[in-house]
């Protein structure tokens, strides 16, 4: 048990330093204290997940090996990620000190972080829902702090309202995976499930109802059709910042929470996963990259553009249901992988540069995508960086999201199955769509001349931001090969761990006890119950 | 595990659910739609306890006590965010709050809903003001 809390160090102290500030900030009020508070505990963080990411979880014993927390290479992936972008959104956000909640506001933003990494980590249903819930408490927190109008209210109750019924449709969902299978634990859930006789007779009638349910819910963590509804208007409606927080933070936590639940832990219901896969992802790329060509708010055009990026993922989720042939380049879960870390660098990247002309108040904001016009002449560097990101968010070569709609596209194309070779020329046109309305953005930069002052703080974290992530994006786009190593290293991680048997000799003690500790015992009144029941069908 | 063994919980809680869904939906008010989404909880954290006790261990009710916590946290939000949405437009109607849609599309004109019959006339509970000595009457000392 206490190696348990001290692989989870990292989300332990972050949550611990939260709580802390939330308590404090009652009393200190605005102050310049709080971003470098956000930065020391995400350096914490950092630290402690150094020292615990080679931690190997004990194994000798099938009690042991079914944890709540997974100790795999791909938590470890994701929870670095986390760090990365929330220390990223934290950058953007720090010009906020001055607001009046500011230390509930940094509160937040880290907690959001020790959310996705808790996502990650997570190996049971319990904790699963859990730090699914730590990413959208404070994100309904944070949508009604950060803006002060009725807009930005009616974003925070839309959200809200939309959130917690997509996590009852969720928990319902995980409520008959765990009827179906007889435990919480992931692993246990594939074990059982694959034991012939422990198959118990539910599973053909309730098994496609936890799938869909459970694809319901992070279906609107990933803002996938037909979920996708808030994320125009939430988007709209909160600031840059908020908006880049949303558009990673939940999304990946979803896919995260889809990978584990729907294509590891509950093996034989594969067939369903890929048609629902299959199904969503054509409607969420097609309806998101025709609404995007629509739009004229930016963050709105955004909006729709991760609800298409979701549709790409959604591409890899089916991939990845499917068995991969052996020697493919690239599985459907390293494609996912990859595609998370291009999907981070541009969103973030990209929502950066928009929010770096708002910081100063004499300056012109970028909200529509007029307001895009002339910055290639007015402010050359930001508007190149710019370039390069929305050259990523297109899929075009010598930057990390083309390698990341590579890898997507060919996972599907490497199962060999019909309809997903079809779902790749599906998403390939929809790639040539999507190109569309990013390249409308750069021939505004360039094309048009600009109107009034443009102003921009170079010596400011948010600038920095821009420039790594755009020079990122660009580097590991030429040079993709310790990202797609990472990727395949995490991936066959994940599936050696389910892979892997939980040890025979401890195995049927064990998990046998998991499921079986005080077998079920009809009272007499229930006895007569069922009696009747029998006797009625 | 047989279905059989759950078959009339699992009714109750999806009936559950159901009315919780149907009244999200349905309603306007910001309350009701979020005490339909409590009871949408609800039916899930009895199919919880039924699978629990039915499959013979304690994942369920641990499950079903982190349904209950997490909804309580949400409660507490969805508290003070209706208390603010209700300042700005002084009706709980979500009709009020359709500002950010699609360019170019309008908003649908909700139905006139009739209002209840509401007494203006204001009666003020009959305690005595905290903090407020009591004003009383000349002193008289009893010596009878």
């Amino acid at each position: 048990m206490v190696d348990l809390f001290l692989y989870l160090t990292p989300e332990l102290l972050i949550i611990l330093l939260a709580s802390a500030a939330y308590v404090v900030a009652a009393w200190l009020g605005p102050a310049r204290l709080w971003p470098w508070w956000a930065l020391v505990t995400l350096a914490c963080a950092a630290g402690a997940l150094a020292v615990v990411s080679g931690m190997e979880g004990p194994e000798d014993t099938a009690a042991a090996a079914v944890r709540a927390v997974s100790y795999d290479s791909f938590a470890v992936t994701l929870r670095w990620l986390a760090l990365a972008s929330g220390l990223a959104i934290v950058a953007m956000a720090w010009y906020r000190a001055e607001l009046a909640t500011a230390g509930e506001y940094y509160a937040s933003l880290v907690l959001l972080v020790a959310g996705l990494g808790l996502v990650a980590a997570a190996n049971d249903l319990v904790l699963l829902f859990a730090s699914l819930e730590l990413i959208s408490i404070p994100t309904y927190v944070l949508l009604y702090m950060e803006r002060r109008d009725l807009e930005a209210r009616e974003a925070a109750a839309k959200y809200f309202y939309l959130s917690v019924l997509a996590s009852a449709l969720f928990l319902f969902g995980a409520a008959l995976a765990y009827g179906v299978t007889g435990s919480t634990n992931f692993r246990a859930m594939h074990e059982l499930l694959l034991d012939p006789d422990r198959l118990s007779t539910s599973v053909p009638s309730l098994g496609p109802m936890a799938i869909g349910l459970l694809l319901a819910g992070v279906g609107f963590k990933m803002a996938a059709v037909p979920f996708h509804f808030y994320a125009g208007d939430v988007y709209q409606g909160t600031s840059n910042v908020m908006a880049a927080a949303l558009s990673w933070f939940p999304k990946a936590a979803g896919l995260v929470a889809a990978v584990r639940v729907l294509v590891f832990a509950l093996p034989g219901l594969e067939r369903e996963v890929a048609w629902l896969s299959w199904v969503i992802a054509v409607a969420t790329m097609t309806l998101g990259n025709t609404m995007a060509l629509l739009q004229t708010n930016v963050r709105r055009l955004m909006a729709f553009s991760g609800v298409a990026h979701a549709g790409y993922m959604l591409v890899g989720l089916g991939a990845a249901s499917l068995q991969a042939p052996p020697g493919a380049w690239f599985r459907g879960v390293d494609s996912l992988v990859l595609y998370l870390v291009s999907y981070a660098l541009m969103t973030i990247g990209f929502f950066a540069v928009v929010e770096l002309f708002g910081q100063n108040p004499g300056g012109r904001r970028i909200e529509s995508i007029d307001d895009f016009a002339g910055l290639g002449q007015q402010a050359p560097l930001p508007a190149a960086l710019a370039t390069v990101l929305l050259i990523s968010l297109i899929g075009l070569p010598f930057t990390l999201g083309f390698w990341g709609k590579l890898s997507v596209f060919y996972a599907a194309i490497a199962t060999r199955d019909a309809r997903y070779v079809v779902l790749a020329v599906i998403g390939l046109l929809n790639a040539a769509i999507g190109a569309f309305y990013y390249l409308r953005i750069i021939a505004y930069m360039y094309l048009r001349s600009g109107y009034g002052r443009v102003e921009y703080r170079a010596a400011s974290p948010t600038f920095a931001v821009v420039v790594i992530t755009a020079a990122l994006t660009l580097l590991l786009g030429i040079w993709p090969r310790p990202v797609a190593q990472l990727a395949y290293r995490s991936a066959t991680a994940v599936q050696g761990a389910f892979a892997r048997q939980i040890p025979e000799h401890t195995r049927r003690h064990d998990v046998r006890r998991q499921v079986s500790t005080r077998p079920f015992r009809p009272t007499a009144v229930q006895a007569a119950v069922g009696a009747g029941h029998a006797a009625e069908y | 595990m047989p279905v059989e063994f759950v078959r009339n919980y699992l009714i109750i809680s999806s009936v559950l659910f159901s009315i919780g869904a149907a009244g999200f939906v349905a309603r306007r008010n910001l309350i009701t739609m979020f005490l339909s989404v409590e009871l949408m909880l609800q039916g899930v954290a009895l199919s919880l306890v039924a699978f629990g006790r039915a499959w013979g261990n304690y994942h369920g009710e641990v499950f079903a006590l982190f349904v209950i916590a997490v909804a309580a946290a949400e409660a507490a939000i969805a508290l003070a965010l209706v208390l603010v949405l209700y300042r700005h437009r002084h009706s709980l109607d979500v009709f009020w709050w359709q500002q950010l849609r699609e360019p170019g599309t309008t908003p649908p004109v909700p139905e006139p809903v009739e209002e209840a019959e509401v007494s203006t006339e204001v009666h003020w509970p009959k305690l005595p003001p905290a903090g407020i000595e009591p004003v009383r009457e000349k002193e008289t000392i009893d010596v009878g």
